[in-house]
């Protein structure tokens, strides 16, 4: 049976032979479209390279990037398998959404919601899905922004075509291959203005080069990667002249396509990059100073610090007094918050510190560096976890401890990316030095840092393959567990937490020594199809006599799925999303003999054969079982085997048994790409006289 | 042999009109004049120099007569003073009527001392050439026999001589029948042939080392700090063609002992002079070469100009436009080349254009600079070519090439961040020491920063140290990071001294593409063959004192900018000349070294000096050079210049680089190129990489930037460039395109002789000569189709030497 008439063509087969739009122009989604293939196909325990699943909703465009608070108004999304679209997920808080009726002639590759952003919706980005009858699709971000929006007017790439903005604006466009985008503007002689490009904060591929050109044409500013976001330039310009003012826009290579998208901001808002300090203390209300580059002078923020998760931020918007539109920092949820004092760029100078709380510096001046001292005892453990990058601040940190007579007896920079972390054990009770740099020696009004101090640190890390996941209704879900071991070798037992009630887990422990597992979990029936749950992995380590619970995360999977956006926002990251398809169809049925199979007395046995119809290029074995036997009768393992379709089951009985006719029921069981199925036929066992 | 007064006889009347009537020197000196030979192996050769009236020097030293004061203590034999015994006597020289006087001293006659291994042993086996690349100093060495190139690795030598091979090669009984003698004498067989005689300074070295008992020296023997040469400089003019060289060699004990029979000698330019293996150097024809002076790891050069009257030349006096003019045209006066005539203006407007934009003008713009009849418009037209923004693009696009923007090293996003950069730096004429702290001192994210990039391109410590070499001391060191440098002064130690600059250096990644550059605070550098700590070391300069955690590149890039820095700016002023006049003043303009001399050394400090002055302005530079007479000179030659190759008495021809090639060939036909990754109308000097480029490019010489050498980029004229022209996809499908340029003249209802006009302009930046314009139009009529006939002369005008080589 077809539960969902699932004659199509399987996915890996569509993308094969029509790729989409995107996919023709822009080699790097092409890409990206083949790895995610890859990937489901190694999710896959069959060697077979069949897909039954139904084909969930795919984004790859969201339209408008972003929205107003208290704005009511209609998103578009496009994409693939959007026909069947239901509701629309965002983590935008008391954000609203009504899925518009679609046309009678609509396509399945768009669908129409209407949105309610609320009045008090903090500024920032936020992550949007839309559900289906057939799963829950790919995570798309959305920024909540107070500058007004413009489009992007066709054919505007060069200097006489360019379009015309009025200030202050946020205007949404994409770039085309091999081409810019020109935008002209008028400003005043002295005017301040800024220029913003938000576009890998949204997750897209865009690496954005601007130039900012006069009415001659010569290049007043040339900005391309910013210390602070990567790849989104932005600027500050103050104009000498009145005058118009032109910008050029592209990819610097020259890609483009509806993918290439980018929300360019330009007004008087200021560029912030990071508080001073990072952190506010929790239930306090925190007095912040703005940092960033080219700032005018901006009053310190009294920002109250509610209770909360310690890794997700709390979004700040700035402005300038007069300004209109503003700029989000992030804000950490901190507790003893200890800060530097200048001078401690010599070991004598020192600051003093607790090895509690957290350490906040910055680096000033070009050579700056911070000394800090403090006690610990024999057999103290010491954890410094450096946050920097993944709070906005460029600072690269590189962190050196020192004995009280100056040897050095640690050294960290960060791993792999991730921030700097120092895990060190004290062999004796003394006072130690801690000397902080930047890495690459920089220094400016935002090279700031925060330095955690832990007791300990998780003894491993967690991370799923992916952010979400779709199964069939009552079907099983695969996710790829893998984990980085500190201080553990032994098995780590896996959970899913969340509204999980009625979830069934299996292949939950990543063996010992082993640094994965495919988790597999089998869904309640009553999860409907067009539902969707988000939820998190949690492991524990089974050795530790006091086990800690470490989440999985999904960061690698999203920063794939993003274009290389290294921190997206913290909480996206914490949750995994499942959406629910319809059943999973049947793949093979099994067939008895019609006749009653006749057991002659006194020969102890009889062989049943039964046959299995495959469908959907099923090949894997079969196991049966025999249900119902008579008393004393026994039936031996079966099974069909793989690439087989039938089997005989030895039925044996006691030698004095009773003539009589009795029906049993086969039972088969297999699993197909992960998801369980079964079938069942009858058959008549009749006990006859023997010859 | 020639008596004295013959000699002068002939230099005066051939050579100098001032010394016409004089049939002797007025004076000779005899070098040196004193000397102590404080052993009785050591002799000294005694050079005689006589001087005309008016200074021109000529060397008497095989013709002049020597006797000693005291036969006891000196005797002299072919002019070489020979100790006696102990005591001081004086020599007395006589030629040509003049007398001079040398004091000798000799001490320590009765001490026979021992044979020092290296600077007996070793120095004889380099000598004969036992140790060289090509015999027993390669990698693997030959017949089972290795010593290290030229020397370098004393203890390797002693080991491979003494005690390899069960002490085979050596026999101190009976030194005599030593493998290490009766090879290299043919008395066995030798595949190297005979090496030596019985009669040779090195086989008795050799001999007496063995017989001796083979010893290695002592740690603390004297060791040779310099060598002194006589004459450093001269100018011979002729009939004078041999000058001797005297090799003296100042030893850390104070000692000095002349070494010329021991010495290596090597001419820069064999075409000028050559020189023997005893030092005398000979020269053919008129001209400057540099004798390099090798002493083991010890060089030095001897500069000799040699000069003679050319027969009907007369000096024209052309005015000087600057500074560069003048010293070249001293230069060319000196050496009796005539300078040739100013290039037309149609040359002018063409070559400047195709040197600073790297493209041709178009038809306007030659209409426009011919029709101007100001006597300033050749400058005017440079100041507005150096200020076009296609001159940064063309002109990144050449520090691209060294820089070794690829794909592959720095990412394709990489590469477009790194190549705007360049062309900003070249945009706003960022002055150069700036750009070389840029490049040198950077860190951070490649994309952040693009310069980074330059540690991503030089990967490692070894390739750091060969790059920054080659790039901002024109010095190719390569060979030093196994052995001492076998041609020049670099030694190993050397070597890895620059790289204790870029030891720290590190390298992390961000992701797949990009990447950060940053500085450790410690890690020093070892010296592979002797196993020591390096310490940072700068060329000419020593060891450089810097804090222990400090970045030690900041000390290599305030070194390298100093004014007083010998090769910094030199290099970069040599380079730009290279560029726009097609030979460097040094030339490979990378190649700075004793034995590859400047043409003028005048020139090419005065050069640097102004490039320091003006504050390392490289457009200042590029302007002054464009400004200059010698840069207008015509390529067109005489019988006066056409055999100089090297003092810029001619515009010199050559074939127009790869990008601007293909360019032009662009703008003569109408029809731009379009390049994968590049808008619309982007030319061939805007590539960032060749990665984007076409096989045209290739062909024609586009270097692969796999190193950092100019030489990467090929000026070669070669088989398939010709046929490309002929019969090319490229040139074919332009020349038949229905929407080229004499098609749409056509389309505009042009006549013949307009679109030929019109074609000429665009291609040679000319009209056509009354000849070629009938020749032309006489191909169209006759060839019985129009379109057929316009595209044959299309077609010519690209093949045509005139349009494809600049001149």
């Amino acid at each position: 049976m077809h539960l969902c008439g699932c004659q199509k063509p399987p996915p890996a087969a569509l993308a094969a032979s029509k790729p989409s739009p995107t996919a023709r122009q822009d080699r790097r989604t092409r890409a990206l479209v083949m790895n995610r293939l890859a990937a489901t196909a190694a999710l896959m325990v069959s060697s077979c390279a069949v897909a039954l699943r139904a084909e969930p909703p795919s984004l790859t465009q969201v339209t408008p990037m972003g929205v107003t608070p208290g704005a009511k108004l209609t998103v578009s999304v496009g994409g693939e398998n959007l026909g069947d679209t239901k509701s629309l997920w965002t983590n935008l808080p008391g954000a609203k959404s009504t899925l518009k009726p679609p046309k009678e002639d609509a396509k399945p590759t768009a669908a129409s919601l209407e949105l309610q952003v609320p009045e008090a919706a903090p500024l920032g980005v936020y992550g949007v899905r839309v559900a289906t009858g057939q799963g829950v699709s790919n995570l798309w971000l959305l920024m909540v922004d107070d500058l007004p929006t413009v489009r992007e007017v066709k054919q505007h790439n060069t200097r006489e075509t360019a379009q015309e903005l009025q200030l202050p604006v946020a205007v949404e466009g994409s770039t085309e291959t091999e081409a810019y985008d020109f935008y002209k503007f008028h400003a005043a002689a002295g005017q301040r203005v800024s220029f913003e490009v938000v576009a890998r904060r949204l997750g897209s591929p865009l690496d954005s080069v601007v130039r900012l050109l006069d009415e001659q044409g010569h290049e007043l500013v040339f900005s391309d990667d910013d210390p602070a976001l990567g790849a989104d330039g932005r600027f500050v310009h103050r104009f000498a002249a009145e005058g118009d003012y032109w910008l050029e826009l592209r990819d610097v290579r020259y890609q483009g396509g509806s993918g290439y998208r980018y929300r360019l901001r330009i007004g008087d808002f200021p560029l912030a990059t990071v508080t001073w300090p990072m952190a506010g203390c929790v239930n306090s209300t925190a007095r912040l100073v703005v940092a960033g580059r080219e700032l005018d002078k901006l009053p310190p923020v009294d920002l109250p610090i509610a209770s909360g998760s310690a890794d997700e931020t709390i979004p700040l918007a700035v402005r300038y007094p007069k300004g209109h539109g503003s700029t989000v920092v992030q804000v950490l949820r901190g507790g003893l918050e200890q800060v530097e004092f200048e001078p401690n760029d010599q070991a004598e100078q020192a600051t003093a510190i607790e090895l509690r709380g957290a350490i906040n510096g910055r680096f000033e001046k070009p050579g700056d560096r911070d000394y800090y001292t403090f006690e610990a005892d024999a057999k103290q453990r010491m954890v410094l976890i450096g946050q920097t990058r993944q709070v906005g601040a460029p600072t690269d940190l590189y962190l050196r401890l020192y004995d009280d007579k100056g040897n050095q007896l640690a050294e960290v920079d960060d791993d792999a990316g991730e921030e700097a972390a120092l895990d060190h054990t004290f062999a004796a009770k003394g006072t130690y030095r801690l000397l902080v740099e930047d890495l690459l020696n920089t220094a400016g009004p935002d090279r700031l840092y925060r330095i955690e101090c832990r007791a300990s640190r998780e003894p491993f890390t967690l991370a799923a393959d992916a952010d979400r996941y779709n199964a069939p209704h009552g079907g099983v879900l695969a996710v790829k567990v893998t984990t980085k071991r500190r201080a553990t070798k032994g098995p780590i037992e896996l959970q899913v937490a969340g509204d999980t009630a009625g979830w069934k887990v299996s292949k939950e422990i990543i063996p010992a020594g082993k640094n994965d597992t495919t988790l597999l979990i089998e869904l309640p029936r009553d999860l409907a199809q067009g539902t969707y749950r988000s939820f998190t992995i949690v492991g524990r380590a089974k050795d530790d006599k006091e086990p800690q619970a470490v989440a999985a995360t999904c960061l690698v999977a999203l920063r794939a799925q993003l274009n290389g956006l290294a921190y997206p926002p913290a909480e996206l990251c914490k949750e995994v999303m499942v959406g629910v398809g319809p059943e999973f169809p049947a793949f093979f049925a099994l067939e008895g003999p019609k006749a009653a199979v006749p057991f002659a007395q006194r020969s102890g046995k009889v062989e049943l054969v039964v046959k299995a119809k495959r469908m959907n290029k099923f090949d894997d074995a079969i196991t049966l079982a025999v249900e119902g036997l008579p008393e004393g009768f026994k039936a031996g393992k079966a099974e069909i085997a793989k690439g087989k379709t039938e089997a005989t089951i030895e039925i044996t009985a006691p030698k004095n048994v009773a003539l009589m006719k009795s029906k049993v029921r086969v039972v088969g069981s297999a699993a197909f790409q992960n998801q369980p199925g079964s079938s069942a036929v009858d058959a008549t066992l009749e006990v006859v006289p023997a010859k | 042999m020639r008596t004295v007064a013959q000699i002068f006889a002939a230099w005066c009347v051939v050579g100098v009109v001032a010394v016409a009537d004089a049939a002797d020197p007025v004076r000779i000196e005899v070098m040196p004049k004193v000397f102590k030979l404080d052993s009785p192996e050591r002799d000294v050769h005694l050079i005689v120099t006589g001087y005309a009236a008016n200074g021109d020097a000529v060397d008497l030293t095989r013709d002049a007569m020597f006797a000693s004061s005291n036969h006891e203590v000196v005797a002299v034999e072919n002019g070489v003073a020979v100790p006696r015994g102990n005591g001081k006597a004086v020599v007395v020289v006589t030629v040509g009527g003049q007398h001079a006087e040398a004091s000798i001293e000799v001490a320590h006659f009765e001490r026979r001392e021992p044979v020092s291994f290296r600077y007996g042993t070793l120095v004889a086996l380099t000598k004969q050439g036992c140790n060289q690349g090509a015999c027993h100093g390669s990698p693997s060495g030959k017949g089972g026999f290795r010593l290290s190139l030229r020397a370098y690795d004393p203890v390797l030598d002693t080991e491979t001589l003494v005690r390899e091979t069960f002490n085979r090669r050596v026999n101190t009984v009976e030194p005599e029948t030593s493998l290490l003698l009766r090879k290299p004498l043919m008395e066995l067989a030798h595949g190297g042939g005979r090496r030596i005689t019985k009669t040779s300074a090195s086989y008795a070295i050799l001999r007496d080392w063995i017989a001796q008992g083979c010893q290695p020296d002592f740690d603390d023997a004297p060791h040779c700090v310099r060598l002194e040469l006589y004459p450093r400089q001269r100018v011979l003019h002729r009939p004078a063609k041999s000058q001797q060289v005297l090799v003296l060699a100042h030893f850390s004990d104070g000692s000095v002992r002349d070494v010329t029979d021991l010495a290596q000698f090597s001419s820069s330019d064999e075409a000028v002079a050559t020189v023997d293996e005893h030092g005398l150097v000979t020269s053919e024809t008129r001209g400057e070469a540099a004798i390099l002076v090798r002493y083991l790891e010890i060089m030095d050069t001897a500069y000799l100009t040699f000069l003679e009257q050319i027969e009907g030349f007369r000096w024209p006096s052309p005015p000087e436009n600057n500074f560069v003019d003048k010293h070249v045209l001293a230069k060319l006066h000196l050496l009796q080349i005539m300078p040739a005539d100013l290039c037309t203006d149609e040359e002018f407007v063409r070559r400047v254009y195709l040197d600073v934009i790297g493209m041709l003008p178009t038809i306007g713009e030659t209409a426009s600079f011919l029709a101007d009849t100001s006597p300033q418009k050749r400058t005017k037209l440079i100041d507005t070519l150096l200020e076009r923004p296609e001159y940064a693009e063309y002109w990144a696009q050449k520090w691209a090439d060294l820089l070794r923007l690829r794909d592959a090293k720095m990412s394709a996003a990489g590469v477009r961040k790194f190549h705007d950069w360049l062309v900003r730096a070249v945009a706003t004429n960022m002055p150069y020491d700036r750009f070389a702290r840029a490049l040198l001192t950077a860190d951070g994210h490649t994309y952040q920063n693009p310069p980074a990039n330059y540690y991503r391109a030089a990967a490692d410590t070894l390739d750091c140290t060969e790059t920054t070499s080659q790039l901002f001391l024109g010095m190719r060191i390569q060979c030093a990071k196994c052995h001492n440098h076998p041609f020049e002064r670099w030694t190993q130690d050397n070597y890895y001294g620059i790289g204790a600059f870029f030891n720290r250096v590190q390298r992390k990644k961000v992701n797949t593409d990009e990447m950060i550059v940053w500085v450790s605070r410690s890690g020093e550098v070892t010296q592979p063959r002797t196993g020591r700590q390096m310490q940072p070391w700068l060329p000419l300069a020593g060891d450089a004192k810097i804090a222990a955690d400090a970045d030690r590149r900041q000390a290599l890039v305030d070194w390298l900018v100093r004014a007083d820095n010998p090769f910094f700016a030199r290099v970069e002023v040599n380079r730009l000349w290279g560029y726009v006049m097609g030979r460097g003043i040094v030339d490979p303009v990378d190649d700075f070294r004793d034995s590859n001399p400047p043409s003028s050394v005048e020139l090419l400090d005065a050069l640097a000096a102004d490039f320091i002055a003006h504050g390392f302005d490289r457009k200042h530079t590029l302007r002054t050079v464009l400004n200059s007479r010698t840069y207008q000179l015509s390529s067109r030659t005489g019988p006066l210049n056409q055999d100089d190759q090297k003092y810029f008495s001619h515009a010199r021809t050559r074939l127009i680089p790869a990008e601007p090639l293909l360019d032009a060939i662009c703008e003569v036909t109408g029809l731009p190129e379009k390049y994968a990754g590049l808008p619309e109308g982007s030319r061939a000097t805007q590539l960032p990489s060749p990665d984007m480029g076409c096989d045209f490019l290739k062909v024609f010489g586009q270097p692969a930037r796999e190193t950092a050498c100019q030489c990467e980029r090929s000026s070669d004229s070669n088989l398939s460039q010709a046929l490309q022209m002929i019969n090319g996809p490229l040139i074919h499908g332009k020349v038949r395109s229905e929407h080229n340029r004499f098609r749409q003249l056509m389309a505009e209802g042009k006549n013949d002789e307009e679109i030929v006009r019109q074609l000429y302009l665009a291609a040679l930046c000319r009209q056509p000569s009354a000849a070629e314009l009938r020749a032309a139009l006489g191909h169209v009529t006759g060839s019985g189709d129009r379109v057929r006939g316009l595209e044959d002369v299309c077609w010519a005008l690209l093949n045509a030497n005139e349009f494809l080589f600049q001149h």
